[in-house]
Order: C-alpha cells, then structure tokens, then sequence
C-alpha cells in the first residue's frame, strides 16, 4: 500500500496543472478493508461479514445494494464512526483503529444525504469548520473557502453570509460538498449525497462532481441503491448484498456486460444494454462529415454519451444529428453507426468475459429490450 | 376601615415599598442565575443518558408536587428562619423548568447535524460547545424564563419563613385582614410583584433577541 505514495503525487501534479483550483489538491490515497465485520451484540446475524475490498487511489469506488445490505455500515466504519467488531482498515497503509478517531476524521472528508449543514453557521462559518478544526490560519481558511464556494458553483459574494435555510436543497449539498473538501482530505465518504435532491438537480450535481472529481483525482467511497447512479459515477461498483457480502467487484463495463451472479444480474436490472451505453461517449465513433447532417436538428456535444445520442435520436425522430465540439459543428452521427457501435462494445464484452457467444448476432435495435443479454454471452434469442 | 387612599398610601409607605421592591428583585434575579447555572450545568452531564435524565427530571418533578410552604416549614429547623431557607428552596423550584428546557433543547438537534459534526471530526465537548448549545439555546432560555416568573412568586411566598421582599406586605395584610390599610397593603404588593414579573419578561425578550443564533432566528 505504501508505494502507492508516488502515484498521489503525480496525481496532485495533474490537478494544479488544470489551473482551475489554486491551492494544491491531493489526490487521493488507497483504502483496503481486509475482513472487516460488524456484528451487534444481540443479533444473530452480522450486519457486516468479513469483507474485503481494495479501494485504489483516485477511484470512486460505488457502494451498491438493498437498503439493509449494510453498505452505509461498511462506509461508516472507514472513518470509525462505527467501530469495526473485527478486521483491519487500512488508509495508505496505516491501520484506521491505531488512530485517533476524531483526528481521523478530519482527513476524511463526509457528504451524506440529509447534509447536515450547521443552522446556526453561515455558509462560510460551516466551510471553514474542519480547516479551523486542523488549525489552519484565517487568511489561509479564508480564501480556502472563497475558493471553495466557487468550485460547486456557488457565488461567494453572494452566499459565503447567508444561512442554510436561506438556500435550495441543491445549493445546500453544494456547500455540504464544499465543507467536505475543505481541509483537502485525500479520502471522502459520500453517503447517498444526491438523493434528496429533485432529479433535475441530482444529474446536475452528479455532472458537476464528476467533472470536479477528474481534477481532484480523491478516492472516494460512494453508498448508493440507485443502480444508475452507480454505473454513471463509478470507477468501480461492488454490488452488495446482505450483510455486505460483495457479489461482484468490477467496473461498470463488466458489471453491465458480465454480472457475476442471478443477484447481480437481478440488481442491473432491465436494460442492460441501454445503462452500457451511457458508458460509452460520442468521441468513441468515427464521425461523417458535417454536411450530411439533416437540417434544423439540435447538434448535441461531442462529450455526450452515446445513450444522449440514442435519445436525441428518438427524441427528434432522426437517424442523424450534427455533432459539436467547442460549439463548432464538427460531423455527424448516425443510427448505422452508433449501431456498428454497440456491436463492437458486445464483441470485445464476450472477448473479455471468454464466452462462446457468436458475434454475428443482430445488435440491438433501439426500442427492443436486449437487456441484460449484451453481456452475459445467453445469446440473443430474445431479440425481436 | 380602608385607611388611606392608595395613592397616598403610596407615598406614605414609599420607602418601605422600595426597599421591598428592590428586594424581591435583586433576590429573584440572584436565585434565578443560580438555578440557570446550576440547572444547565446538570443538563448538560445528564442528556446523552437517558436513564440520568430521567432520575434528575422526575427527582425534581416530585420535589415540584410539594407545596412550598410545606417545604419551606421542613427546611427551617435545618436551615434556619430567613434566606439560608429561602434560597436554596426556592433555586430548587426553579431548576426544574431550567433542566427540563436544557435536556428537551440537547436532544432535540436534528440527528444529521449531529452525524456530520462527528463525520467531519469535532470531538464530543466541541459538539456540544459549538453545536447542540447554541442549537438548543431558545429553548433552554424558554425554560429559564418560565423559571424566573416561578422565582418571583416564590420569593414572595419566602416571606413566610423570612424572605425579605414584598411577601413581607402581602402577609401582613393577609395577618392583619380587615384593620386599617390591609387592602392597600394586599394591592401594592400584588401590583408591585407583577411589575417585577413583568420587567424580567422584558428583559428575556431582549436577552433572546440578541443571544439567538442568526441562523436559527425565528
């Protein structure tokens, strides 16, 4: 664990080389649960039994199951607000249990759903909490949190005085986000962070962490039930059932293409194939050029993904639509070839997964439910 | 049979009312800080156990059933006639409402709050310090609002066992009821009382006023 030091480094590199955050950022630090359990006394079954997970440095690592699944458990015990019953975890190494708990937690940042903002505390007063806690001087905890508040898009003129109450629910995790980077910890535990928050609202802030994250490069643990939030965030997702029992541990890709299991399998649920292509970004296929674009169709930008394409397409009822990259159009794509797409997405998914399926089965039609059958290598009987 | 006028009874009596006044104030203001001292004090050791809040809430409710004068008469041969009786009965009286308003207030942050306090790394006394005090702080001066309108008409009971204070006019006139100047005495002790009772309502509007969190200002 300890020679992964060097890859936090380059990693802090990387993200003062963007220029957009001014105070150095640490990237983030590797997290190994090795047989952890959290049994309480009087119940029979433990809520947490022995799990192990490797968490690398940088990755958002999805938490995802049941309610009851004991996820929330297993985060919460990574900062020690409750106690493991048996087993090691380790932060860049070290033992969280040789530490002490209060000061652990100052290194690691916490996001939960309900926020929990300080009513009492203005915005500011709630952001420069764990910098003052740590003993940061005032103009340094000061511009900290300017910078802050303008990093989750928050107007620090306007809103470092204001109170909790006087902002939306979205604008409230914003800075429920801002406070948990505060003191720049290498590791944030986020406990459903976005499901209070209308849908609108949830994708905006999914979108605006993700790309915040791509700079930060922190290593996150991230608790959901929300399956699609799991695959559109995730580095990794471990698929959880009860008692933490992790049924599979594996990138989007391969859960979507490969579940492990009937539960897994279960849990992805329908549309397997529709969730795979929200993985997958325009930039992934060979453009035609501009001017075969049907008139008056919206161009979508080139970052988008190929499930916004799809939409698009249905949306407007077009098998094309112009392509732009800086806001200049720059191609355009069509159903053919975001079809040819997905065919290659399944190739190399069957490659991978060792199966025998043949790939000269029909790709998926927009419309059809190929579900879950892209991956696992069943065959296609259920194209119609 | 009336004796004087009131007005003139008033200023007849003025000094004597003054003193009285002075008095009772003073002394209810002294018996209310001690038992806001005291009762937050305890409030605070005793909320996070349930069974500790409890006992201290429900040893002072019983202690509330007892009249005053009751107690008061017990505690005489122990403490003597005058304020070493007076005092410590009366501070009791008042803790209840005190303890009871800091235990309700301490628990009654939102569980959240709580959980992001102890997630991002403030210690147990730092929580309570920075967060739950001032979350729980309207209603913790509620309770010592209640306190000092219980206090003021306590001291004026005290009278009996030898608070000085205008307890002193209301029980002559209640000894001496139907000889000269009862009424008067009766009126002005009662009005007197209420003027009391009335300016430490003002005073908590304003101390609520300005010790109340912004953030949390309703």
């Amino acid at each position: 664990m300890s020679e992964s030091t060097a890859t936090t480094t380059t990693e802090g590199t990387t993200a003062r080389s963007t220029g957009a955050s001014r105070a150095a950022e640490a990237g983030g630090v590797p997290i190994v649960l090795d047989g952890v359990t959290k049994k309480y006394p009087g119940t029979d079954s433990a809520a947490v039994d022995d799990i192990h997970l490797d968490i690398a440095p940088g990755n958002i690592v999805m938490l995802v199951g049941p309610s009851g699944c004991g996820k929330t458990t297993t985060m919460r015990m990574i900062n020690r607000l409750i106690e493991p019953t048996s087993g090691r975890i380790l932060i860049d190494g070290e033992d969280v249990l040789s530490l002490n708990d209060v000061k652990l937690r100052r290194t690691i940042g916490y996001v939960i759903q309900q926020i929990g903002l300080f009513p009492h505390l203005t915005i500011e007063q709630n952001v420069a909490m764990v910098p003052n806690l740590v003993g940061w001087d005032k103009k340094r905890t000061a511009s900290r949190v300017e910078e802050l508040l303008g990093v989750v898009g928050l107007d620090p003129g306007e809103f470092a005085h204001r109170y909790p109450r006087q902002l939306s629910g979205g604008q409230q995790q914003r800075v429920g986000v801002a406070r948990a980077l505060a003191a720049d910890p290498p590791i944030m535990l986020m406990d459903e962070p976005f499901g209070a928050v209308d849908p609108i609202t949830r994708t905006k802030l999914q979108d605006e962490f993700l790309d915040l994250q791509r700079r930060l490069r922190k290593t996150i643990v991230f608790v959901t039930h929300d399956f699609d939030e799991a695959v559109k965030m995730g580095d990794m997702i471990a698929v959880l059932d009860k008692g933490s029992r992790i049924a599979q541990y594996a990138s989007p890709e391969e859960i979507l293409t490969s579940p492990a299991d009937e539960f897994v399998t279960g849990f992805v649920g329908h549309g397997a194939t529709l969730k795979r292509l929200q993985l997958e970004r325009l930039d992934s296929i060979e453009l035609k050029p501009a001017s075969t674009a049907p008139p008056g169709v919206e161009p979508l930008p080139d970052r988008s993904t190929l499930h916004d394409v799809l939409d698009a397409m249905i949306a407007d009822g077009q098998d094309a639509i112009p392509v732009t990259r800086d806001g200049e159009v720059v191609g355009t794509v069509t159903l053919v070839d975001l079809l040819d797409r997905v065919k290659e997405l399944r190739a190399e998914a069957d490659a991978k997964a060792g199966t025998t399926s043949p790939d000269s089965r029909p790709g998926p039609t927009p419309g059809t439910t190929a579900d879950v059958d892209l991956a696992a290598g069943t065959g296609a009987e259920d194209q119609r | 049979m009336y004796g004087l006028p009131f007005p003139e009874y008033l200023s007849a009596f003025r000094e004597d009312l003054i003193g009285g006044f002075q008095r009772h104030m003073l002394l209810s203001v002294y018996v209310l800080v001690i038992a806001t001292i005291v009762g937050v004090v305890l409030g605070m050791l005793v909320y996070r156990n349930k069974l500790a809040s409890a006992a201290a809430i429900g040893s002072l409710a019983v202690w509330f059933t007892i009249p005053s004068i009751a107690l008061f008469g017990i505690f005489v041969p122990i403490f003597g006639f005058g304020l070493g009786t007076g005092v410590p009965v009366i501070t009791v009286y008042g803790l209840l409402p005190v303890l009871r308003n800091t235990i309700v207030g301490l628990n009654s942050v939102d569980a959240p709050t709580l959980d992001a306090a102890r997630g991002i790394g403030m210690g147990r006394f730092r929580i309570l310090w920075q967060i739950e005090l001032p979350l729980a702080w309207p209603v913790i001066l509620a309770g010592v609002r209640v306190s000092g309108q219980l206090i003021v008409g306590l001291v004026a009971i005290g009278a009996y066992v030898g608070v000085t204070g205008l307890g002193e006019q209301l029980f002559n006139a209640l000894v001496n009821l139907g000889s000269v100047n009862t009424f008067n005495q009766a009126l002005a002790g009662t009005l007197l009382v209420a003027v009391i009772a009335l300016l430490l309502d003002a005073v908590f509007v304003l101390v609520r006023r300005f010790s109340t969190p912004k953030g949390i200002r309703v």
